[in-house]
């Protein structure tokens, strides 16, 4: 080896370090079991599959467009993996990314920026995150968020994140992230960190391929939650909710802004449905892919019953009614539960419900019940299919 | 039925050279976490075979083969290329790590300045001291190729001006 060479080496050895984790033959013998296990889910698919097409084909042919197969990217399956954040309340320091079918953590997330939190994770589909990370510190330079982007591997752990463009945030607090199917758009409240009212000032939309931002001004007599992107960026959608008194939670709307990379007044919103549900706590709204129907989540208090329920209800667009009960469940409410709240204060209350979904809409998570054992689980056809942990402190925010 | 992995020395081989398997996977990735994925998927990968491999002269050629190919097909997907960051730009360790945190940034991405071909070959052949051989039967190059390879590399990191006075300082 020549004198350059040994030199390289050195540089080499002192450039790499020692690896922070170990491998274990119990996660290679795992992983390696898992594998096998997808390959033969994958190879049986495959087979019902072809049976199933050559069973179609022939009526297919001449049929009207209308009576086609859907489109493959609307077949897809149940996530293989959730994202669960540790810790109560808006922001939390890290979250774990957990197997669907066997609950067993694969990786775990953290913000790549020193000191700051987790504050939104929004899915955009093929296991794609959007995440923005807080950093509340003391020196007012350093205050702001940053927005991230990861991927989740087949194994379900995260090679890296990367910083998107425009993802630069100083002074800023933001709330409500959400991504628009495949990831061109994000959406998300911002607010000034350390403000004496930390209500949205603002709604930002990001271009994650250009880093463009519009900017759309709130209207201080509302809150705004519950974001949609369309695919294509044509649309923003919302729940708006006055601030009347200490109830907020009653006329709600969900109202709309477009182009969502215009940028404007929020309060030039469109109206779509005016949401008749009585005092409800939203967690979760998504209108179909044709505009009739609206699937909402939410937790709705009874104090004189003394009842908490969490529904997932479908709500026709032209009435605003309910047209079907996806999901319902009551439990007794913690009687020193008392005085007013807000989306997201889930722990003051000991009782509590939250619904988010995939990037696709078809896959809801629902986690409900009292704070100290909380029921966690996902939607099949209006059936509760409990996840792993089924049971437990109740867990931040879920997505998958 | 799983097989034990105690039993035909898969587990000794794991406990015994994944360390080293991943700080090879680390040079080839720029990134711990990634490079901890690499190794898990190559051993996954090669713990079905394990029965094949180990009666080989040296099964580690096959499982570094394993690595290096499934690192060059993440490297061919787009999303793969997008810059991990392990670390942030204003967390930068200050201080009397200055000059050796400038060396280690630098080499590293003097590496990534490489092919990925001329990477690997450096890596296996420079830092994991494998022979020509070794390396022309884990990476599936004529000998003369990985020799060839290895000096194009080595030039392209002698003219690299990030790694100027730092590589010939002990050879000079």
């Amino acid at each position: 080896m020549s004198g350059t060479e040994s030199r390289l080496r050195q540089l080499l050895e002192e450039a790499t370090g020692e690896p922070p984790n170990s491998i274990s033959v119990s996660q290679v013998r795992r992983l390696a079991l898992r594998r096998r296990t997808l390959h033969r889910i994958g190879a049986a698919f495959c087979a019902a599959v072809s049976v199933l097409a050559l069973g179609l084909a022939a009526p297919l042919f001449g049929s009207s467009p209308a009576q086609r197969p859907v489109s493959p990217q609307h077949a897809v399956g149940v996530p293989r993996y959730y994202i669960q954040e540790l810790g109560l309340g808006p922001s939390s320091p890290r979250a774990l990314v957990r197997d669907t079918a066997t609950g067993t953590v694969t990786a775990t997330v953290r913000c790549p920026w020193a000191g700051a939190v987790i504050r939104g994770l929004a899915p955009t589909g093929g296991e794609a995150f959007f995440m923005a990370c807080q950093r509340a510190s003391e020196s007012l330079n350093h205050r702001g968020s940053r927005l991230y982007r990861f991927r989740l591997t087949g194994t379900g752990s995260i090679p890296g994140y990367s910083l998107l463009p425009g993802g630069e945030l100083p002074g800023l607090a933001t709330a409500w992230l959400t991504a628009a199917a495949d990831g061109p758009e994000i959406a998300m409240t911002t607010s000034t960190i350390g403000a004496a009212a930390s209500r949205t000032t603002s709604v930002l939309v990001i271009n994650t391929r250009t880093g463009a931002h519009a900017v759309w001004t709130a209207d201080s007599h509302f809150s705004f939650w519950d974001f949609t992107l369309s695919q294509h960026g044509s649309y923003l959608r919302f729940v708006r909710t006055p601030h009347v008194g200490s109830n907020v939670f009653v006329n709600n709307v969900v109202a709309q802004v477009s182009p969502a990379s215009r940028g404007g007044l929020l309060s030039s919103a469109r109206a779509l449905v005016h949401l008749r549900l009585g005092p409800t706590q939203f967690s979760y709204a998504r209108i179909s892919p044709d505009g009739s129907a609206l699937t909402i989540g939410g937790f709705q208090l009874n104090f004189q019953r003394g009842t908490g329920t969490m529904i997932i209800d479908r709500i026709s667009v032209a009435s605003g009614k309910v047209i079907r009960v996806l999901f319902h469940a009551s439990y007794a409410l913690n009687p020193r539960s008392t005085g007013s709240h807000r989306a997201g204060d889930v722990p003051a209350l000991g009782w509590g419900g939250r619904a988010s979904s995939d990037s696709s809409g078809q896959y809801i998570i629902v986690t409900y019940g009292p704070t100290t054992d909380a029921f966690n689980g996902w939607l099949d056809h209006g059936r509760l299919v409990p996840l792993t942990p089924a049971r437990g402190p109740f867990p931040g925010d879920e997505t998958w | 039925v799983a097989r034990d992995p105690d039993a035909d020395g898969f587990a000794e081989f794991v406990a015994a050279r994944e360390r080293a398997l991943q700080r090879t996977a680390r040079l080839l990735t720029g990134d711990w976490a990634l490079a901890e994925d690499l190794v898990q998927t190559a051993l996954v990968r090669s713990w079905p075979r394990w029965e094949r491999i180990r009666r080989r002269d040296n099964p580690e050629i096959y499982v570094r083969k394993v690595m290096v190919n499934t690192w060059l097909t993440w490297s061919r997907r787009k999303w793969r290329k997008e810059n991990a960051f392990a670390s942030v730009p204003d967390s930068a360790a200050p201080g009397d790590h200055a000059t050796e945190t400038s060396i280690r940034v630098a080499v590293q991405q003097a590496l990534a300045g490489l092919t990925q071909r001329q990477r690997a070959v450096l890596v296996m052949r420079i830092f994991d001291d494998m022979s020509e051989a070794d390396v022309a039967r884990a990476l599936n190059l004529a000998i003369g190729t990985v020799k060839s390879t290895t000096a194009q590399a080595l030039a392209k990191l002698r003219q690299d001006p990030r790694l100027t006075g730092v590589l010939d300082k002990e050879s000079l």
